[in-house]
């Protein structure tokens, strides 16, 4: 799986939940894991804190600055989204959605991922909001207009 | 110390279009009430929390109650439309500290809906322990309780409200 890594960020439009709601425009997306033996993609939603600073109190988001150091994947401090689990099929073209060049950097990717995995342990995350999304279902979804 | 009706008229005083704190009726959980009244409750509750993840202190000199929606100063709940429709309560000056602090959460905060807020005030651990009780006496929440959690729980919060 040479071609993506853990750390870099996917824009696309995603499922927020099995029961139907899809994102209207692309959301960037953080990869906290690639399993090669699933062959899935495991992804975080980025969401900005600009004009809603408020969400860095929420208990399920992650709060991840754009400074110190500053950062090429994402332009504004952000909040990475921990109450869902997302994974897409591993693909080849996956390549594509990168927007940003680059990874986040080291100490707050690790920091941003320790957070993610101890959410998961101590929290249940209900099967709506556990959503995967095949390759064929992923590309359908961001051919549309 | 502030007093709770100061940091109400604080934020009623920030609402100058009259769009923020309203007298729609909602319900939520059972219960009906107007939604500028949650809101600016779940503000003084927010606010001092994160005042004590920050400081150690408390902002506000009140006792909250776990409702169901959430924490509530009781004084202020039962005014809320007295203090909406009079501008005129008078309130000793805030100092420049509390002030900054009280600027940059309504700046950070303004924006959140009533469910978010709602949902921020459930996640307090005091509120958890004290929402399940029918008696007002065993609602009475300690805000103090639970600083050293407060102080991880509202990290990233605090920093957020230093770059607002």
């Amino acid at each position: 799986m040479g071609n993506i890594e853990v750390g870099e960020v996917l824009w696309f439009k995603m499922k927020f939940k099995n029961s139907g709601a899809t994102a209207k425009s692309k959301h960037p997306y953080l990869i906290v894991e690639i399993d090669k033996t699933l062959n899935i993609v495991e992804i975080a939603q980025l969401s900005s804190l600009k004009g809603k600073e408020y969400r860095a109190a929420f208990k399920s988001n992650k709060t991840i600055y754009s400074d110190n150091p500053m950062e090429s994947v994402i332009y504004e401090d952000s909040i990475m989204q921990m109450d869902n689990t997302f994974k897409v099929e591993y693909h080849s073209e996956l390549e594509k959605y990168k927007q940003t060049q680059g990874k986040l950097s080291k100490e707050k990717l690790s920091d941003a991922i320790s957070e993610y995995r101890k959410y998961h342990e101590e929290n249940f995350i209900e099967e709506d909001r556990q959503v995967y999304m095949s390759q064929t279902e992923l590309g359908a979804l961001n051919t549309k207009a | 110390m502030l007093s709770d009706i100061c940091v109400a008229k604080y934020f009623l005083d920030k609402d100058i279009n009259s769009t923020e704190f309203t007298k729609d009726l909602i319900k939520r959980n059972g219960r009906k009430f107007y939604e500028g009244n949650a809101r600016l409750n779940k503000y003084l509750h927010l606010a001092q929390n994160i005042y004590i993840a920050k400081t150690g202190k408390k902002l506000i000199d009140v006792d909250f109650y776990a409702y169901d929606n959430g924490a509530v100063s009781t004084n202020i709940q039962a005014n809320y439309v007295v203090l909406l429709d009079n501008k005129n309560i008078s309130c000793d000056k805030i100092p420049e500290e509390e002030k900054c602090f009280l600027e940059k959460f309504h700046k950070a905060f303004r924006n959140a809906t009533i469910d978010e807020l709602i949902e921020l005030s459930h996640e307090d651990v005091e509120w958890q322990n004290r929402s399940n009780f029918y008696n007002k006496e065993h609602q009475k929440m300690d805000s103090l309780k639970f600083k050293k959690q407060y102080k991880k729980q509202y990290e990233d919060i605090v920093k957020m409200l230093d770059r607002v």
